[in-house]
């Protein structure tokens, strides 16, 4: 695989680009696709979940830098054979063009929804892709840039908005009370689970640690991103419960809905104007990063010595798939929020697990064969 | 073949006349030479032969070659012809044989600082024609070469396309060596380096590629060399014309090499480890690799207080952004998203617009249109219609056209502010550049609303994190992000916290300044020391 040296990322492009594919759909859609009962403790889940993220990546990166200059698809051949390694390899290359796909899909219906209802949404998809395919064709060194660009400033947004909500008096705090779980602890399972799914896009970090410039910073970078998002969402979580309280539920873009009601001196105001655009870039950079992991996946598995072909063929394909995969902004949410939540965190278990297993077994018995000649 | 013909068309090229046997060596017999001489030119009236003897006792003639209006006659006369004429006889040459003479020329008579020495006839019209003065002799086949060059230069004047407040006042001028001496005077330095290609089969044009060793990055230096190594061209006229063939994306509508004709800011971009290219007979130098804030830069940056510099960099950043997207977003904000403009503002904007018969992506464009025209008649008409042309356009775009009811006052103050904002970009380049993107941005505002300029923006954003100027990003130090270059991008740090050169573009000495040169009042220990010192 020859095109792993062509180009490379820094730890902070690594960090922007796992900050904004978990960040993207999260910051206009959560906490109520969380699915929690209890609004007053949404913001939990979001802590738990980001520990057992924590678990989750630090598998990824551990495996990923056993195999430096490889990819998780790359390795998964050496670990798992030929064949099974690209059997497998096929499934990840699928999970990455489906997440870019839902991820275009969500990004159109949000259009539709919020801004521009009377343009058709295969507009969106279409347009989008154009930039997505373009972006992604220049490199994860060119998607990195744009990403490290934009993070700071989604970030910055973020925090605006929470302390905006806060000074401008449209929140209330007691809505953050009473600190109980009506049903148990297992009323935070199903949340935490959603949240969880989320972080299980993170597996598209095994596609990228080869090309960082320095891979064993990937796992503190990794780590230090989850850390990051979990802060950033649970602070949304207390912002949003603060100020919808019981309706949080109710909503279906909690966060835009708030930027809609946060006016600074009667003049300042339109805040949501800001996320939309902020959202729609960064949506088109995760959608990006997953089309070109699927690139750089399928000529792996196909043997090629160069992927940019691949990129537009894929992205091609992105819209009758995005289309056709759901019926409306509703279906995505309910996909989203109901099977897919089993179906991610199933899948990425088993692919880790198997990957993990296979490494562990290889060693140990590398190191019974060299414990034995050496005897 | 297609090798053959590329070879054959750089002999072509290279032979600047085909009925000159040119690669001929220099003749013993001095009648011949001027012959050859004279018939590669086709007789030229400027070209000037002069027949000398040398001495009074010896009969041995010498011919002075040179070009009218390229040389210094003075000089011509003082160090060349005087001393042949007049101190050639003492003492006398033992063996009046040509090689004495022209070993007497060269190490006694001839007292030109430059001297060198030519065997074919092709080098020796290629000297003349930049302005040296050949000398032979008879029964010599090898001409010596003074450097008498001299011809009528514009003064060095103030800069008239970027202009500073403060600062010097001396910009560059047509000719080349005026140029890199005046860099050469304010870097006294021998890692200074200047070195010189002459590209153009026919036009000889000389270019300098000016760098500081060890400041630079190798890398980056030998790419320029290759880069203008490869050009294979007739003549280059112009700096603009070198640009065109040694830039990164010739396609791409954001200007990847910086020009000025400031010799301030050539010299702060060499000390940050960028490489100059001058050309001969353009007063503007090329910088590389430059990055796309260099073109919000001003001199002037740098003379005020850095906060002021910092804020004055914010100011054209925005005014940059009003440039581009101002149009666009008010037609979608009045066509599509009325709810983004505050009630008030709504309804007077809509009050306004009442009866107009264009749709707001027209009129904008009408206006817009009309405001470019306006713009570029005032450059392009002679100084004696500037009067008119500024009397219609305050007229017609600003007072009838709303009068007639084809455009609203509103969009009048849009168009007129993007105007003015454009215009306070230093940099010609990137401002026209904006002014095509504005229009992009405006249709695309115009048909797809809120979301067509945000789609633009990020088409735009896109394009300059994947621009690059000599392989380094064209966005740096924002995309990738580098600390280092960070002090003078969008803000401008005080000098004494510049510590260090761009990471990107610099080479091994990456370390301007010694820390710790805050400047501060005297401690009282300092105090003490120097109250001191008094009393003693």
């Amino acid at each position: 695989m020859n095109f792993v040296n062509k180009e490379k990322i820094s730890g902070y492009q690594l960090f922007s680009l796992l900050l904004i594919s978990r960040l993207v759909s999260a910051s206009l859609l959560n906490p109520t696709f969380n699915l929690i009962k209890t609004p007053a403790l949404s913001w939990v889940n979001e802590i738990i979940a980001g520990i057992l993220a924590i678990a989750l990546v630090g598998v990824i990166v551990y495996l990923g830098q056993k195999f430096p200059d490889k990819t998780i698809i790359g390795y998964a051949q050496i670990l798992l054979g030929s064949v099974t390694g690209k059997i497998l390899g096929v499934f990840l290359v699928l999970s990455f063009f489906l997440v870019a796909a839902t991820d275009m899909r969500i990004l159109g219906e949000t259009l539709i929804t919020t801004i521009l209802p009377e343009i058709p949404i295969l507009v969106f998809i279409i347009t989008t892709l154009i930039l997505v395919a373009w972006l992604s064709r220049s490199g994860l060194e060119a998607n990195g840039r744009v990403a490290g660009f934009l993070m700071p400033m989604m970030i910055i947004l973020l925090l605006l908005i929470g302390a905006l909500a806060c000074i401008c008096s449209i929140s209330d705090f007691s809505y953050l009370s009473p600190f109980f779980l009506p049903e148990g602890p297992r009323e935070l399972i199903l949340p935490t689970c959603s949240s969880l799914s989320s972080y299980a896009h993170f597996l598209v970090l095994g596609m990228i640690i080869p090309f960082v410039n320095v891979p064993s910073k990937s796992m503190p970078i990794s780590i230090g991103s989850i850390l990051m998002v979990a802060f950033l969402l649970t602070l949304q979580s207390l912002i949003v419960t603060a100020f919808f309280g019981p309706l949080m539920n109710t909503l279906t873009f909690p966060t835009f809905v708030l930027a809609q009601n946060i006016t600074l001196g009667d003049f300042f105001e339109r805040f949501e104007v800001m996320i939309a655009v902020l959202w729609n870039v960064s949506a088109g950079i995760k959608a990006a990063l997953f089309l070109w992991a699927a690139a750089v996946g399928l000529a792996e598995i196909l043997n090629l010595k160069r992927y940019d072909p691949l990129i537009y063929v894929l992205g091609a394909l992105l819209v009758p798939i995005s289309m056709l995969s759901y019926d409306g902004l509703m279906d995505v949410i309910n996909v989203l929020t109901g099977s897919m939540i089993v179906f991610t965190i199933s899948f990425v278990l088993f692919i880790l697990l198997t990957l993990l297993i296979a490494f562990e077994t290889r060693k140990y018995i590398e190191g019974r064969d060299s414990n034995g000649a050496q005897g | 073949m297609r090798r053959y013909l590329r070879t054959g068309q750089r002999q072509l090229l290279q032979s600047p006349s085909s009925d000159v046997p040119m690669k001929d060596e220099i003749r013993l017999n001095l009648t011949e030479n001027e012959n050859q001489i004279r018939t590669a030119f086709g007789y030229s009236t400027d070209l000037v032969i002069r027949k000398v003897k040398f001495g009074a006792y010896i009969d041995t003639k010498l011919l002075i070659v040179h070009i009218d209006g390229l040389v210094n006659n003075n000089g011509i006369s003082e160090s060349v012809i005087k001393p042949i004429t007049l101190l050639s006889d003492w003492p006398p040459l033992t063996d009046p044989a040509p090689a004495q003479i022209f070993a007497q020329l060269k190490n006694r008579l001839i007292t030109n600082s430059e001297l060198t020495e030519v065997g074919r006839i092709e080098d020796l019209l290629s000297e003349v024609c930049f302005g040296n003065t050949a000398i032979l002799v008879e029964g010599h086949n090898v001409a010596l070469i003074a450097d008498l060059k001299g011809w009528k230069e514009r003064n060095i004047e103030a800069s008239t396309t970027e202009p500073a407040l403060h600062g010097p006042k001396e910009s560059f001028v047509e000719t080349m060596r005026t140029n890199t001496s005046m860099i050469r005077r304010h870097i006294r330095d021998p890692r200074l380096r200047i070195e010189e290609r002459t590209i153009g089969a026919i036009g000889r044009t000389s270019i300098a590629i000016v760098y500081i060793s060890g400041i630079a990055r190798d890398s980056i230096v030998q790419e320029v060399r290759n880069r203008i190594d490869r050009i294979s061209i007739d003549s280059i006229q112009s700096s603009g014309m070198l640009e065109e063939f040694i830039e990164d994306s010739p396609f791409s509508l954001f200007p990847t090499i910086a020009r000025t004709e400031r010799v301030d800011r050539t010299l702060s971009t060499l000390l940050e480890g960028r490489i100059v290219i001058m050309t001969e007979g353009t007063p503007f130098s090329l910088i590389v690799p430059c990055n796309i804030f260099m073109f919000i830069s001003s001199p002037d940056d740098y003379y005020e207080n850095s906060l002021i510099g910092s804020l004055l960099r914010f100011l054209r950043i925005f005014l940059f952004l009003i440039s581009l997207m101002l149009p666009g977003m008010y037609v979608a904000a009045t066509a599509f998203h009325p709810e983004m403009i505050p009630t008030p503002l709504a309804l007077a904007i809509a009050a306004q617009r009442e009866g107009l018969p264009f749709p707001a992506l027209f009129e904008a464009l009408l206006l817009a249109i009309s405001f470019e025209a306006l713009q570029e008649a005032s450059i392009r008409a002679p100084l004696v219609f500037s009067a008119t042309v500024s009397i219609l356009g305050i007229l017609v775009l600003g007072q009838i056209t709303v009068q007639a009811g084809l455009v609203s006052p509103f969009m009048v103050i849009v168009i007129a502010i993007t105007g003015i904002a454009s215009m306070a970009l230093p940099s010609f380049s990137m401002s026209i550049s904006i002014r095509v993107l504005r229009f992009a941005l405006l249709i695309l505002g115009g048909i797809l609303g809120l979301y067509g300029v945000i789609w633009g923006m990020a088409a735009l954003l896109i394009h300059t994190a994947t621009l690059r100027s000599f392989g380094v990003p064209y966005s740096e130090p924002i995309m990738p992000l580098g600390i280092s270059g960070l002090g003078d991008s969008q803000v401008r740090i005080s000098q004494w916290l510049k510590r260090k050169r761009p990471t990107l573009v610099s080479g091994i000495n990456k370390t301007r300044q010694a820390a710790g040169q805050k400047p501060s009042p005297p401690t009282p220990e300092e105090k003490k020391a120097s109250a001191k010192e008094e009393e003693s």
